[in-house]
């Protein structure tokens, strides 16, 4: 066992990854009160069309990366002006059974598409650069990163970061705010919710999408079930910040994420139960602050 | 909430598929590891289905030597998951049947009644008790699935002192049977994969390893073994690291692999997993500082396709294999193609080699009792003996007094106390990648 600084720098990553995934399910069930089982899909999708762009059309990566930003951000739209919209005041147990019937109806159409088979993007490797190395005591702060997890990082945040200012600074940000608080008061005073709602979907599937990107890009291999796989990681996390609050899951995005990487520290703990430990600590949450660490705050 | 993951129920049955191709891609199809997969479970009924061949009682005529005829029962997936393994077992078994017929052996022939299994323990193991109290067979062969020969073992042969022949059946458990050594198997157990791996990162002079092990029971199985054997060899291992399969990162796993105390790092993991684990490893370096080998389930097209050569270059492992360079199994695989119209697969040759030590046993013997037979298909296949692969030979050589090694289309088929032969395994280098046959491992000590 070495490297303990890096495992954290690992978490980092993985954190950044959850951390948009976690936003868009955050903002749905703060916004629309429900929660979005699809949402693992939506990471798939995201990572199969950065597939098609960057293998199949041979584009930019990034380029690849925008189309599933917008493809998937549309398909929210779709989904929502076909599908939710007729289900706005339905009971929580059909808003659930809906979600888990897109999922399966998504990871469908996904394997009718690319078929059952993993997928590799077949980015060059690059071997990680060493920043730092050497020890104080018993903690080795090696570092190697690669370019492709400061890619990872770097566009997270600035997608955070985006989505903050958009809350914060455009009407439809205030206005889906608003209606997190208090959906009767914000349909009194005059906001079309119907419209808060499509936009949060888009949102929330554009960040899913570019998530997808990213997980892509961090595995190398796509498969039909890699975003159901790491789903409920985000659900820790969210769960973790406070349900419905985009700022909670932020944070709870990167505790999960440093804290999972770095339970293999702890003596006793192997590697195989560093996911055990993403729930305990979403566990002990429920336990002792249900309304997680943003506290029913945005 | 999310205590369901209701989403996930459709899909069960993937975790199997990446090996499933791994096998087809490699040629590696010993690893179907047997047919165990196999379901036991519905009531198959009456299972006297398929004996197209039972002429049993035509004892006295139509024989070159003394006339007698050798009643041996084969029971056999002819319906249900594991059909198709039916035919192989009928091909393989059938070429031999025709050369032993042929020689006659101990002055007479080899009937061979079959009964269908239906691959499931019920109807296989009433398939199984008719042929031993109806059609009285001393001798029983098959069936395929390892769940279902375990099954008729413990309520049929083994409780009747019947010597009993598994063909394809692979599971480790079958070694540990208390069966007085009247349970043997032509197919090598999962177990020898792990030995054989041992040896070949033992004789790479590396002499401490992190295992990297997909958690279940063919991971395990595989790991159990090779740790075994390793320690053996003089070496350690210094970690055992259990991976679950489809995870999007393992670096925590790499991490943990990264002990400063190994000279090496043995994936045992299934081809998809390991596309993450080992870019994972190029990124942190793990190639440069670290030995790397890989047991037969990273032999796949999907693994040259997708890694980038640069991050397995040099690695190592082992992959099952008959010993297609043999004259044994050239031999046989001429003989099949011209019978067959088509190439043999490893199981073919695990059935012709079943037979194949039956008559060679029979003879040795010089008469047909179940223990005659389980006391004399031990003694054939010694390595002790002089070495011999069809019944000619054997029978000039036994004739004259001598001890036989009977080398067969799959190896050398040396059972041991176990009644388990030793497989034979080929091991593989990552040149350019991709996966470079580079000969045989000699398991023998």
């Amino acid at each position: 066992m070495a490297l303990e600084l890096q495992l954290v720098v690992n978490g980092i990553v993985f954190g950044s990854i959850i951390l948009l995934a976690s936003i868009g399910l955050s903002l749905l069930y703060g916004i629309g009160d429900f929660a979005n089982f699809a949402h693992g899909e939506f990471l798939t999708l995201g990572a199969f069309i950065t597939f098609a762009g960057y293998v199949t059309f041979g584009l930019p990566i990034y380029v690849a990366g925008l189309m599933a930003f917008l493809f998937v951000g549309a398909l929210g739209v779709l989904i929502d002006r076909i599908l939710m919209t007729r289900h706005r005041d339905s009971t929580p147990i059909i808003l659930l059974i809906l979600t888990i019937g897109l999922a399966l109806f998504l990871r469908a159409v996904i394997r009718l598409q690319w078929g059952d088979n993993q997928r590799t993007l077949g980015m060059p490797l690059e071997r990680g650069t060493e920043l730092l190395q050497g020890s104080v005591g018993w903690i080795d702060y090696g570092i190697r990163i690669t370019s492709t997890d400061i890619a990872i990082v770097f566009l997270a945040l600035v997608l955070a970061t985006g989505t903050h200012l958009f809350l914060t600074r455009t009407r439809m940000g205030i206005a889906m705010r608003a209606m997190s608080d208090n959906k009767s008061l914000a349909k009194v005073a005059g906001i079309d919710t119907d419209t808060v709602m499509t936009v949060t979907w888009a949102l929330s599937g554009a960040l899913a999408g570019t998530g997808g990107m990213l997980l892509a890009m961090q595995t190398g291999v796509l498969f039909p079930r890699m975003g159901f796989n790491i789903v409920l990681v985000v659900f820790a996390a969210v769960i973790l910040g406070g349900i419905g609050s985009p700022y909670g899951a932020m944070i709870g995005a990167y505790i999960i994420g440093i804290a999972q990487e770095v339970s293999v520290m702890i003596p006793g703990i192997s590697a195989e139960y560093r996911y055990a430990f993403a729930f305990l600590i979403m566990i002990a949450v429920l336990l002792y602050k249900p309304q997680g660490l943003a506290g029913g705050r945005w | 909430m999310m205590t369901d993951n209701d989403p996930n129920a459709d899909d069960s049955s993937m975790n199997r598929r990446p090996i499933l191709k791994t096998v087809a891609a490699g040629g590696a199809t010993a690893v179907l590891a047997g047919c165990i997969g196999g379901g036991d479970g519905g009531d198959g009924g009456n299972g006297d289905g398929n004996d197209g061949s039972s002429d049993g009682d035509d004892g006295s005529s139509d024989s070159g030597g003394g006339g007698a005829t050798y009643d041996v029962g084969l029971v056999n997936p002819y319906s249900g998951d594991l059909a198709p393994f039916a035919d192989r077992n009928d091909r393989g078994s059938d070429l031999a049947l025709s050369e032993i017929n042929n020689e006659s052996v101990a002055g007479g022939k080899i009937n061979k009644i079959t009964a269908d299994s239906e691959t499931t323990s019920n109807a296989g193991v009433s398939a199984s008790q008719k042929l031993v109290n109806q059609e009285g067979v001393d001798v029983l062969t098959g069936p395929c699935s390892s769940g279902v020969a375990v099954s008729i073992a413990e309520s049929v042969t083994i409780p009747n002192e019947i010597t009993h022949i598994m063909i394809n059946s692979t599971a480790p458990g079958i070694t540990d049977l208390e069966d007085n050594g009247y349970v043997l198997r032509s197919c090598p157990s999962d177990a020898f994969q792990g030995q054989a791996l041992a040896q070949v990162v033992s004789d790479n002079d590396i002499s401490s390893v992190s295992l990297i092990v997909v958690n279940n029971d063919y991971g395990q199985g595989l790991a159990d073994a090779f740790q075994k054997r390793y320690k053996e060899l003089g070496n350690t291992v210094e970690t055992t690291i259990p991976a679950e399969q489809g995870r999007s990162s393992y670096s925590a796993q790499l991490n943990e692999a990264d002990n400063p105390n190994s000279e090496g790092i043995v994936f045992i993991v299934y081809p998809q997993s390991f596309q993450t684990m080992i870019r994972e490893a190029y990124q942190m370096g793990i190639q440069e500082n670290y030995e790397i080998f890989g047991a037969e389930s990273m032999v796949s097209d999907e693994v040259e396709q997708n890694v980038d050569p640069v991050a397995i270059n040099g690695m190592k492992g082992t992959n099952p294999s008959p010993p297609i360079e043999s004259e044994v199994y050239q031999t046989f695989a001429e003989e099949f193609q011209n019978e067959y119209d088509r190439q043999p697969t490893v199981w073919a040759a695990y059935a012709y080699d079943a037979y194949m030590m039956l008559g060679l046993a029979i003879h040795s013997a010089g008469e047909y009792s179940s223990d005659a037979v389980a006391n004399a298909i031990y003694e054939i296949s010694r390595p002790e003996g002089t070495e011999v692969s069809s019944i000619a030979e054997g029978k000039s050589e036994l004739d004259a007094g001598n001890a036989i090694n009977y080398q067969g289309a799959s190896g050398n088929v040396n059972l041991d106390e176990n009644g388990d032969p030793s497989g034979s395994y080929q091991h593989w280098e990552v040149i350019d990648g991709t996966f470079e046959m580079q000969g045989f491992v000699d398991t023998g000590q």
